[in-house]
């Protein structure tokens, strides 16, 4: 599958298939991701995101089709894949009980890399992670953030071309996680060429150049961040009552503003084209029918909308059940 | 489609399996060059691929065997002979190093490990000494500590195993094998790393309840012998490791690999000559102690720690059933067994994904 004498893309995936007994990870999921370029790959826990990972990184093997990291195929030839690929998220991991500097030696010598250079391989990582005062202090005291910058440093020892980042800002604070993304970014301006998975829109936004939505283990969108925001329609708004029958009755004041609104409990809204200035034809309609809102939300489309553009669920709160699915089904209908 | 078809004789099959492998590794030399070379291999992958759909195969060990003449068609079937599993031995030893020493400094940072390991062998001994020892010596007929230290080797070894079990839970849970497992490391390296720190573990625990058996008076016969008895229970020691490595591959947490391991691992040593010759115990529990690994190796150790007279005042009290040198091949017997069983079995587990 190459195009035109450019050149060979970081991963290629074809139908690829894997079940773990009864349940179905990936459904024939179909991918290309381009060298020099950070992919995203989107999608709610059980998406078939990390299993998707861990075919591309030859930790799990693919039941069918084909997966290429630079052309040479993960189930044939594993151990090549080993040497050119890097693995760093919530799957993999650090030592506890060794210190920053013992774990990246340790992956150093695991990676075969020579001698002589382990030490100042391990001190620059070290340095570019700032991680150099912990070095000598075992992992277990560490902070979430630098647990992940360390583990990020751990992938990075070999010199690995092709990066696999699994949701690799989960669970961390706005501030390490906008150090991460830095350093995730100063990685790619390097030539390494990442592929991510998140469950954030805005972490994808953040970084991937291109972005591929998964669901039930199939790819159902691809594109970049703003292409996908796009087919939504640009803007959300969402109009709160103080009793659900007003909410009801807001509905037929706003549908011809946000065209098919739905209505879950006291909110109305939906997707709208044409921005924020949207939200004055609101209040005047809202006005007109003298309706008084409790509260007036204007916001960019989360993950959330767009893959209930997509999908008919939400993507994000799907262990939750109370009005879950009567917001879902209400939404769904909104965005279509 | 599978190698060999029902109808096929056996010797047909041979054939063709064989001729099959030499045209396999023509073509994966082919590949090998092309992707040295950087030339697109693509036509020749796919020739591969279709060869190969058949019996594609993770190889059993990480390292694969290249194509033997004199090879049997199970090993070529387990070691597919792709030119990317051709891995030097070289990488095998440095990695399987490397991983020892991680799992040593593991044991030295984790206090708690480090007082399960050692001090809890200790207190077993001081405890069976002082508070046992007076009717236990007069039933057995001899100086208690020396019929108990035999024992208590054997039992600290063997209930030490359990760490290993614990260790590659925990790596399992931690997630750090998955990095494992996306490195180009050998992956054996990583259970013959576990079980030769475990290995190297039981020769401290054995120095270590020497000194302490010495100073409460535990006088063995001779060094050889001693010397003997300990290299005895360091490779039954190590087989157990790999049975305890299996158990900790099919555990999800530590937790868990403690709950299945006890349960194992305590019948074994009290329901044994470790402690009580097993001639005061129930019929229907002396057949099952008088013939289970931990006796025979306890017995062997016995015979050779405390030398031939002691040995035949055993053999006459019925403690023993047959002489030294027939407990130590028994013993290895069972050694040889177990690791027979548990080391394919703990790597199958362990390749599994």
């Amino acid at each position: 599958m190459r195009s035109s004498g450019t050149s060979t893309p970081a991963v290629t995936i074809r139908g690829v298939t894997k079940s773990f007994g009864e349940v179905r990870a990936l459904d024939g999921i179909d991918l290309e991701v381009a060298a020099g370029t950070v992919f995203g790959l989107l999608g709610p826990n059980g998406a078939g995101k990390t299993t998707t990972v861990r075919i591309l990184t030859t930790t799990v093997r693919p039941d069918g089709g084909r997966a290429e990291v630079l052309g040479v195929d993960v189930a044939r030839f594993p151990r090549r894949v080993r040497s050119l690929i890097g693995l760093a998220g919530q799957y993999a991991a650090v030592d506890e009980r060794l210190t920053g500097r013992e774990n990246l030696i340790l992956i150093g010598q695991l990676t075969h890399q020579p001698r002589r250079r382990l030490r100042a391989r391990a001190d620059e990582l070290l340095e570019s992670f700032k991680l150099t005062r912990a070095a000598d202090r075992p992992i277990s005291g560490f902070s979430g953030g630098m647990r992940r910058r360390l583990d990020l440093a751990a992938s990075l020892v070999h010199h690995p071309q092709v990066l696999f980042l699994d949701e690799p800002t989960t669970g961390l604070d706005p501030r390490s996680r906008n150090d991460l993304w830095a350093m995730i970014r100063k990685l790619v301006d390097d030539g390494t060429t990442v592929l991510l998975t998140t469950q954030y829109l805005e972490e994808a936004e953040q970084l991937a150049d291109a972005i591929a939505v998964i669901d039930h283990g199939r790819v159902i969108a691809e594109g970049t961040a703003s292409s996908l925001k796009a087919s939504l329609g640009a803007t959300i708004i969402e109009v709160t009552f103080a009793t659900p029958g007003e909410a009801r009755g807001a509905l037929s004041a706003l549908d011809r503003i946000i065209p098919g609104a739905g209505v879950d409990d006291l909110v109305v809204g939906g997707p709208v084209v044409g921005g924020a200035a949207r939200s004055l034809d609101v209040v005047r309609a809202l006005d007109a029918a003298r309706l008084a809102p409790t509260g007036l939300t204007v916001r960019e489309p989360s993950l959330d909308d767009v893959f209930l553009a997509l999908t008919g669920r939400t993507a994000t709160h799907t262990g939750d059940p109370d009005s879950d699915v009567e917001r879902t089904a209400a939404m769904a209908g909104a965005a279509r | 489609m599978t190698m060999t078809q029902p109808e096929q004789s056996p010797g047909r099959a041979a054939h063709e399996s064989r001729s099959r492998r030499s045209a396999e590794a023509h073509v994966h030399a082919r590949i090998h060059a092309s992707l040295l070379a950087g030339i697109d291999s693509q036509d020749a992958r796919s020739a591969v691929a279709a060869f190969d759909a058949g019996n594609a195969q993770r190889p059993l060990f990480g390292v694969a065997v290249a194509p033997w003449p004199g090879l049997t068609d199970h090993h070529a079937a387990v070691a597919s002979p792709t030119s990317d599993d051709r891995v030097p031995w070289r990488f095998a030893v440095l990695d399987t190093a490397a991983l020892i020493k991680r799992d040593l400094l593991r044991l030295v940072r984790e206090p708690g490990l480090l007082v399960f390991t050692f001090v809890q062998p200790v207190l077993f001994v001081l405890l069976f000494r002082y508070v046992f020892g007076g009717t236990l010596g007069r039933v057995i007929g001899m100086d208690y500590v020396n019929y108990l230290l035999p024992g208590i080797f054997v039992q600290a070894v063997a209930l030490g195993a359990v760490s290993t079990a614990i260790g590659l839970a925990e790596d399992l849970g931690g997630g750090i094998i998955d990095r494992f497992r996306s490195l180009p490391m050998v992956r054996m390296s990583v259970l013959a790393a576990r079980t030769f720190a475990d290995l190297i573990r039981n020769v401290g625990i054995i120095v270590v309840m020497l000194i302490v058996g010495m100073l409460i008076g535990f006088r063995p016969h001779t060094v050889v012998g001693v010397a003997q008895a300990a290299v005895l229970v360091l490779v039954f020691a190590y087989a157990l490791s790999w049975l305890m490595a299996l158990v900790g591959l099919r555990s999800t947490s530590a937790e868990e690999a403690q709950s299945i391991a006890f349960p194992l691992l305590l019948p074994l040593t009290f329901a044994s000559s470790a402690f009580v010759p097993v001639a005061t115990m129930p019929g229907w529990l002396q057949f099952f102690a008088a013939n289970q690994p931990v006796t025979i190796v306890v017995n062997a150790c016995r015979g050779l720690m405390l030398g031939p007279e002691a040995a035949h005042a055993l053999q006459a009290s019925g403690s023993f059933t047959t002489d030294t040198t027939g407990y130590v091949l028994r013993s290895l017997i069972w050694t040889v067994g177990i690791l027979v069983v548990a080391v394919p079995l703990a790597v199958r587990k362990f390749n599994e994904t």
